[in-house]
């Protein structure tokens, strides 16, 4: 391997990297951090996080956002709980059906009304927050089928069965992104959405499942967050919108679309948990954690947009087509 | 294979974007193994009826038949399904995705991708095609000359059995034209048939076996290379009558007022030097890409040079950002209204004071009693056809609001005034009133320096022309001697400087 | 006489009079309806202290959706106002004992001054994407206003404090006069100024503007340092109001702000926009509320329907 090879292997794992220093630094430092119990939690609090994340990575390859994800683990996990009576089978392909419907009304307003992607979704965020608040009165609802807790349970008294699904879905997507049609028509419709309509690409199509699955994997993110605490709250997935963007772009996806992994995706996800965990257990205020996402979001949108720029200078760039 | 019928017939096609023909019952044949220039001025409808092959824009009329079948094109999927592939001028890749992927966009097999199967397919294409490039590397780290011979392998790959080819050489070197010109040799001799868009004529004559010109959206003539030479072709580019047009008469030219000296901008324009005198009216000519906006907008402070001076009235002056120029006063009306001119949602009076504005203010706070006896004063005097001047300037034509912008950049006095394609999209009645403007303005001795596609114009209203041919100045004529055939000569760079 | 001028005198003559301006001002319509329904529902709805206290309410929205607006009007979105206020309502109050009223107030100004500069900064200067910057900004202000307290509510112990939001003149609180003072200001700064001028054309084109020699990054630099400063006074006057301050005190209002100055009129994709506008809209919930309010009967009614509204609105507006 060559020094250039060598470079690009480092800016491209950048994330991965990061994640490795952070955690050598908080063993090192805090003593109860590699300990059983702390290493559990923060594989579970990783998992739900996760799985969000891989949805807003799909959206955001293909050039857009997703602010409705908080929501929608919101609802899909009252939906769920609530359900309970009908049978838990009944109760969470319900729950994944919230997901669904969401999705395609993003998509439907996306591709078919061509509003921008921000406000689609920030309107179907605070409508569907409407209607989870409605639904519920403003108070969680406590479930009461017990088989719903082994969703979130141990596997071999260890890792969390959700960090099993995060694992699977990881692969999954990275697979379908990587080697499946419709995964690098998602690259192709956010790197240069003209390109791919000319050569054959039904781009509204593309960009209409993009925000289905996002919402999906939403819904299945929400409906586990509900089998661990037992309950569907109102405001289980508050926030996670904006953790999920910070997590995506920390974890390199282009915030200009056409380029992004979901593996660095959960090296971001992993980078901001590690972190706040830090903190905890240093006796850091929890307060900080918020502010750290915010500041890890600002700076990485300066360095992307003033690379951008770079190369956009360096000639040789490929010219877009008006 | 060339007893089968013919590969391509376009026939009787119409094309009216908004009420603008742009395409006017043209007619196409392309054979078997045939190289056909496809040629005319810029805005003769050539991209507009490649585009309508292409399935990006529908025809209002006329036919299209493949090997004798009529085909029904409406979308990029029918005309790729079609054997047809375009190579548009500006490409159209995908930045973020490798040359392999790229090349098979839109084409990728359902079910699992074996990419080692797929990266084998293009190296073997690019062997084929004699050329050396990483199928793996992206297409946006690679140079324009290497993305286009991506756009080619794309078309080969696609088994394509017509490839149009939109100025493909506007960003190549005389060595990667080579290359590329033997790649139309080896597709010839498969029986491709390739339309090829160009303005440069030696590649006309070198490549093609027959010609077919447009001309203001109407078809004009097809014939063998081997029966016409450069003037011919130029002269059925051009050719019009000349007499019902404008001339613009000759006032007293006084002293320099814009001196340009050896201003340079890497890899766009190059050592440009020249001046405008006070009543004197410049032309600048050149093709598409050959610099001349660029260099117009570096004087406005729109984009920065990297050496050379600017002179203002004999004092030098300095230009950062556009707010300079038009303190020092020069003023420059943009060639594309749409995106640098117009705030198409705001009224007609505030897209014309916006750059003197403060004119009309006290404490900050505008005087709209004062704005409005300017705004009238400037909409009777250059005759825009406008109900009021309240109403958002998107409701008025193309001449009306280009009439606007000309008003707004005379209420910045300024004493050098540079017109981009002033008349484009505006019609003949607007362009008139437009051309006795200058005139009027020359007259009352302002510098005027005037860029123009538009051949006829350049002529009529220009005392001197320059010419720009990729990025520098290639010849500077005085009106007398002026022709269209010559501008055309020193713009396509077949007499050099 | 061209087609085009033809086309133009249609439009406009379609549209003269009563009609363009119901059209333009279809909101002011909603409002007007509203209030008479409201009026023939409830016999309480048109009592002077019903009146006032629906004022009142509105008032701190409302001021705040005024700064929102000038962002709007440049083509940008301001997400970090909640956060702001509440780190502001907790500065005013905690820097109290140590600087005074005065010194609080100032000091909470200069914050907000600073944190309007940085969003300009990174959005005019730096072209980031102007959601994602305050997006970003709005945790850390969060974090900055929660790592203050430590979580806690914090009490003022300045009673002179209290008249700057709680008082009134001649029954008229201070809050409705500031917001009507601040509606007339912006509404000539905004369509009566240079500056307004200029951040409405840099909405609608902002490479036309820079090509017209206005310097965009600058013009979009003072939006955010108005829309900042709105956030502020918003959460001086929230304290003055209760007396206390609580780190969370304007969290999700980014929302309701920017909804409000759409429904208003404003576009969210820049160039156009109305200060006196949004003031009605906010009246307009806040009508809503109070009707609730009186019945006895819930609030959250009427955030559904603010929901549904910007969603409809959207369709309406960006389709």
């Amino acid at each position: 391997m060559n020094n250039t090879k060598v470079q690009k292997w480092l800016i491209d794992n950048v994330s991965f990297l990061i994640f490795l220093a952070l955690f050598l630094v908080s063993s090192a430092i805090a003593s109860e951090f590699a300990s059983f119990a702390n290493l559990n939690n923060l594989l579970m609090q990783v998992s739900v996080l996760g799985i969000v994340a891989i949805g807003q990575t799909i959206v955001m390859i293909a050039k857009g956002f997703d602010l409705s994800v908080g929501v929608v683990v919101s609802l899909a996990g009252i939906v769920t709980v609530y359900l309970q009576p009908y049978g838990l089978v009944v109760a969470i392909v319900a729950g994944i059906l919230v997901g669904v419907v969401v999705g395609m009304i993003n998509g439907f307003a996306i591709t078919k009304l061509n509003i921008n992607p921000l406000i689609a979704t920030l309107g179907s965020m605070t409508f569907v927050g409407g209607i989870t608040l409605g639904v519920t009165n403003q108070n969680p609802v406590s479930g009461t089928d017990m088989n719903f807790l082994m969703l979130s349970g141990n596997i071999l008294n260890w890792v969390p069965l959700p960090f099993l699904f995060l694992m699977g879905f990881l692969f999954l997507t990275d697979r379908f992104l990587k080697n499946y049609r419709l995964g690098r028509d998602i690259f192709a419709i956010g790197g240069n959405s003209d390109a791919a309509e000319y050569s054959g690409i039904k781009t509204d199509r593309v960009r209409f499942l993009s925000y289905v699955l996002c919402s999906t994997l939403a819904a299945i993110g929400g409906i586990l967050l509900a089998s661990l605490l037992n309950t569907g709250s109102p405001i289980a997935g508050n926030g996670m919108e904006l953790a999920t963007i910070a997590a995506v772009v920390l974890g390199g996806t282009k915030l200009t679309g056409g380029a992004g992994s979901v593996w660095g995706t959960f090296w971001g996800i992993s980078i901001l948990n590690i972190l706040s965990n830090l903190l905890d257990l240093t006796g850091v205020m929890s307060y900080y954690q918020t502010g750290l996402q915010g500041l890890v979001l600002i700076l990485v949108v300066i360095i992307t947009t003033i690379s951008a720029k770079r190369q956009k200078n360096k000639g040789g760039m490929l010219r877009t087509f008006q | 294979m060339n007893n089968q019928a013919e590969l391509l017939v376009m026939e009787h096609i119409s094309k009216a974007f908004s009420g603008v023909q742009v395409l006017n019952d043209v007619l196409l044949h392309l054979a078997h193994g045939e190289v056909l220039g496809l040629l005319g001025e810029n805005g003769a409808g050539k991209s507009t009826l490649m585009k309508i092959l292409g399935g990006i824009v529908e025809k209002d009329t006329g036919e299209v038949r493949i090997e004798g079948k009529s085909v029904k094109i409406d979308n990029p999927r029918t005309a790729i399904n079609h054997g047809i592939s375009i190579i548009h001028q500006e490409l159209v890749l995908v930045p973020e995705l490798s040359a392999t992927e790229n090349i098979f966009l839109g084409r990728i097999p359902k079910g699992y991708i074996k990419w080692q199967e797929i990266i084998k397919q293009t190296e073997a294409l690019f062997t084929e095609m004699g050329i050396s490039l990483d199928a793996r590397m992206p297409v946006g780290e690679m140079s324009i000359a290497d993305q286009q011979m991506v756009e080619i392998a794309k078309s080969i790959s696609q088994n394509a059995k017509i490839i149009v080819m939109d100025e493909p050489t506007s960003s190549l070197t005389e060595r990667e034209t080579e290359v590329l010109f033997k790649m139309i040799a080896k597709l010839k001799a498969k029986g491709v048939g390739i339309i090829y868009i160009s303005h440069r004529m030696d590649e006309i004559f070198t490549i093609c076996d027959k010609i077919t010109v447009l001309r203001d959206g109407s078809y004009i003539d097809t014939r063998a290379i081997s029966d016409v030479t450069e003037n011919d072709i130029v002269r059925m580019m051009v050719g019009r009558d000349i007499s019902k047009f404008f001339v613009k008469e000759k006032y007293h030219i006084g002293k320099a007022m814009l001196k340009v000296d050896k201003l340079s901008r890497n890899g766009v324009f190059n050592n440009i030097s020249f001046e405008v005198k006070q009543g004197e009216v410049v032309g600048i000519s050149g093709l598409l890409g050959a610099g001349r906006s660029e260099v117009a907008q570096a004087i406005a402070g729109i984009d920065p040079y990297d050496s050379g001076t600017l002179h203002l009235n004999e004092h030098q002056i300095n230009i950062r950002i556009p707010g300079d120029a038009i303190a020092a006063g020069i003023a420059y009306v943009p060639e594309d209204r749409k995106q640098q001119g117009l705030f198409l949602q705001r009224s007609v009076g505030e897209n014309l004071t916006i750059p003197f504005v403060k004119t009309f203010s006290k404490f900050g706070l505008v005087s709209r009693k004062k704005e409005e006896t300017t705004i009238a004063s400037y909409l009777s005097q250059f005759n825009v056809r406008t109900p009021n001047s309240k109403i958002a300037i998107q409701y008025l034509s193309g001449g009306n609001q280009q009439k606007v912008l000309l008003g707004r950049w005379l209420g910045t006095t300024p004493k050098v005034l540079i017109l981009d394609e002033p008349t484009r999209g505006v019609d003949v009645g607007a362009k008139s009133e437009i051309y006795h403007a200058i005139n009027e303005l020359a007259k009352d001795g302002m510098a005027i320096l005037l860029i123009s596609s538009d051949l006829l114009e350049i002529l009529s209203i220009s005392d001197r022309i320059l010419v720009m041919h990729e990025g520098r100045l290639n010849g500077e004529i005085g009106r007398e001697e002026a022709t269209e055939e010559i501008i055309m000569k020193y713009a396509t760079g077949v007499v050099e400087v | 006489m061209s087609s085009g001028a033809v086309e133009a005198q249609k439009v406009v003559v379609g549209k003269t009079g009563l009609r363009k301006f119901l059209e333009q001002n279809v909101i002011l319509l909603v409002l007007f309806i509203m209030i008479v329904f409201m009026a023939a529902i409830s016999d309480d709805f048109f009592t002077t202290d019903n009146i006032i206290n629906l004022l009142r309410q509105i008032s701190i929205l409302g001021i705040l959706t005024l700064g929102q607006t000038f962002v709007l009007s440049a083509g940008n979105f301001d997400l970090s106002v909640g956060a702001l206020l509440s780190l502001a309502s907790i500065l005013v109050i905690g820097l109290q004992p140590e600087l005074g009223v005065g010194g609080a107030i100032a000091i909470t100004l200069v914050v907000s001054i600073l944190v309007g500069l940085c969003n300009g900064w990174l959005v005019g200067r730096v072209k980031a994407n102007s959601f994602i910057v305050t997006l970003g900004m709005m945790s850390l202000l969060q974090a900055a206003a929660l790592v203050f307290t430590g979580g806690m509510t914090l009490q003022s112990q300045e009673p002179s404090f209290a008249t700057i939001g709680g008082g009134s003149l001649g029954g008229m609180p201070y809050l409705v006069l500031y917001f009507v003072i601040a509606a007339i200001l912006f509404q000539l700064l905004l369509n009566h100024s240079v500056f307004g001028r200029k951040v409405l054309l840099t909405g609608s084109n902002s490479v036309a503007a820079r090509f017209a020699g206005v310097k965009v990054g600058n013009i979009v630099s003072w939006t955010f340092v108005i829309s900042s400063l709105t956030a502020a006074f918003g959460g001086i006057l929230i304290s003055s109001r209760i007396m206390s301050a609580s780190p969370t005190a304007g969290a999700g209002m980014e929302l309701d702000v920017i909804s409000a100055a759409v429904l208003g009129g404003t576009s969210i994709y820049g160039g156009e926009g109305r200060a006196y506008n949004p003031g009605a809209w906010r009246t307009y919930f806040g009508d809503y509320d109070e009707l609730h309010d009186t019945d006895g009967d819930s609030v959250s009614v009427s955030d559904d329907d603010e929901r549904i509204g910007l969603t409809v609105c959207g369709w309406d507006r960006f389709s």
